[in-house]
């Protein structure tokens, strides 16, 4: 597991525990998505395991590999935080557009997704 | 909930090998997607409502992926499809000589995330001012230190300490802690190298734990300066762990490659 993923995942539930806000608008649940690779085909820059935190204001922690793909993910990350469920994606690096931006790793890999502390008794 | 992450956390601060896991496609009924456990080094549940049936169907992979510290995704009985991820300690270097190389070789083992130790018998060189970003400096003679520094298998030890005489002491030491440590490195020429493997094979140290030991260290970058010195053994501590063997200095000179 990512170190710093991992510290920021600790220190969000820490601060969940104390956090007066805990199930509203403003919970930090609510604000980040938790992004991990559990699958990779052909050659792509990170392999299974590799994690990344979005913020909904923008802030990043960890990386699965940047670029395009990443970019992707990020924008699944945003509606999984709207949507409060969990999700799978997946992300080719094979298409034109990633060709275009000279991303040539040319493989694939599967992205599960959850919203920050996730867990299916809360809802 | 919270339970999970406040145990883990308790895990990682305890030094404990492990894994999580969690369901990404699940079952309503079963259990649902997202679902997250937690066990310990021997498989068994710590945190999380994962369900008996499914958890004893999950032990050998767990232990396999605790084993070969590989992440992976699998299908289990009942359809549910589950991404396991082994745990580890965080990985420690160990750092035997504060001298020259060793002040870089904090800088950059902190920045790849390692715990770093250093060691040294000179209190003007073993001291947290010169060594402020270390996690743990400690001065004390490496004849009896190593009881204190508890090498695991998640230890990367470089030996660079102010001369051979030492140098020998710290890999005879080391090669007999009760656990092997990832990687043991030692400077020198390959003359030196040379000279002391001979007077380790005499003492009747076997072969075979001689082999483990990567020196010359480091990989083939050039290096002088004490910073490149750092860089060419850190990238070696790398290769090493992705690749479980490394094709730097040390293995070039036995003139086959090491299984580390």
């Amino acid at each position: 597991m990512d170190s710093k993923v991992l510290e920021t995942l600790l220190r969000l539930n820490e601060e969940s525990q104390t956090n007066q806000d805990a199930g509203s608008e403003n919970d930090l649940f609510n604000q980040a998505a938790l992004a991990t690779i559990i699958n990779t085909l052909g050659s792509t820059p990170r392999k299974a395991g590799a994690q990344i935190l979005f913020f909904r204001d923008g802030r990043v922690v960890g990386t699965i590999g940047g670029g395009c793909g990443e970019a992707e993910v990020r924008q699944h990350a945003f509606r999984v935080i709207e949507q409060g469920q969990p999700a799978v994606v997946e992300i080719n690096l094979t298409h034109e557009a990633a060709a275009e931006d000279g991303m040539v790793c040319g493989g694939a890999m599967q992205v599960y997704i959850e919203p920050a502390l996730y867990s299916p008794e809360k809802v | 909930m919270q339970r999970i992450y406040d145990k883990l956390n308790e895990m990682l601060e305890n030094h404990q090998i492990g894994a999580s896991g969690v369901v990404i496609e699940g079952d309503p009924a079963l259990c649902p997607t997202g679902t997250k456990f937690l066990v310990n080094d021997a498989g068994e549940l710590l945190a999380g409502n994962l369900n008996k049936n499914v958890l004893n169907s999950l032990q050998e992979d767990l232990l396999m992926s605790m084993r070969s510290k590989k992440p992976m995704t699998l299908t289990v009985a009942g359809g549910l499809k589950i991404f396991l991820n082994p745990l580890y300690p965080p990985t420690r270097l160990l750092i035997l000589g504060g001298g020259h190389i060793a002040l870089p070789l904090v800088k950059l083992g902190r920045l790849m995330d390692f715990q770093v130790t250093v060691v040294d018998d000179r209190p003007s060189f073993a001291n947290p001012v010169r060594f402020g970003e270390a996690d743990e400096v400690i001065c004390e003679s490496f004849e009896t230190v190593f009881p204190r520094v508890c090498i695991d298998q998640n230890t990367y030890v470089v030996i660079v300490t102010r001369g051979h005489r030492y140098d020998q002491l710290c890999v005879e030491a080391v090669l007999n802690t009760p656990v092997q440590p990832a990687y043991i490195g030692m400077i020198g020429s390959r003359r030196k190298v040379a000279a002391i493997m001979d007077a380790l094979k005499e003492n009747g140290t076997p072969e075979e734990l001689l082999n483990k030991v990567y020196a010359p260290i480091g990989l083939d970058i050039g290096a002088q300066t004490p910073e490149e010195i750092a860089l060419s053994i850190l990238a070696e501590i790398i290769m090493v762990e992705h690749y479980g063997k490394s094709n730097g200095l040390g293995t070039q000179a036995r003139g086959k490659k090491s299984n580390g």
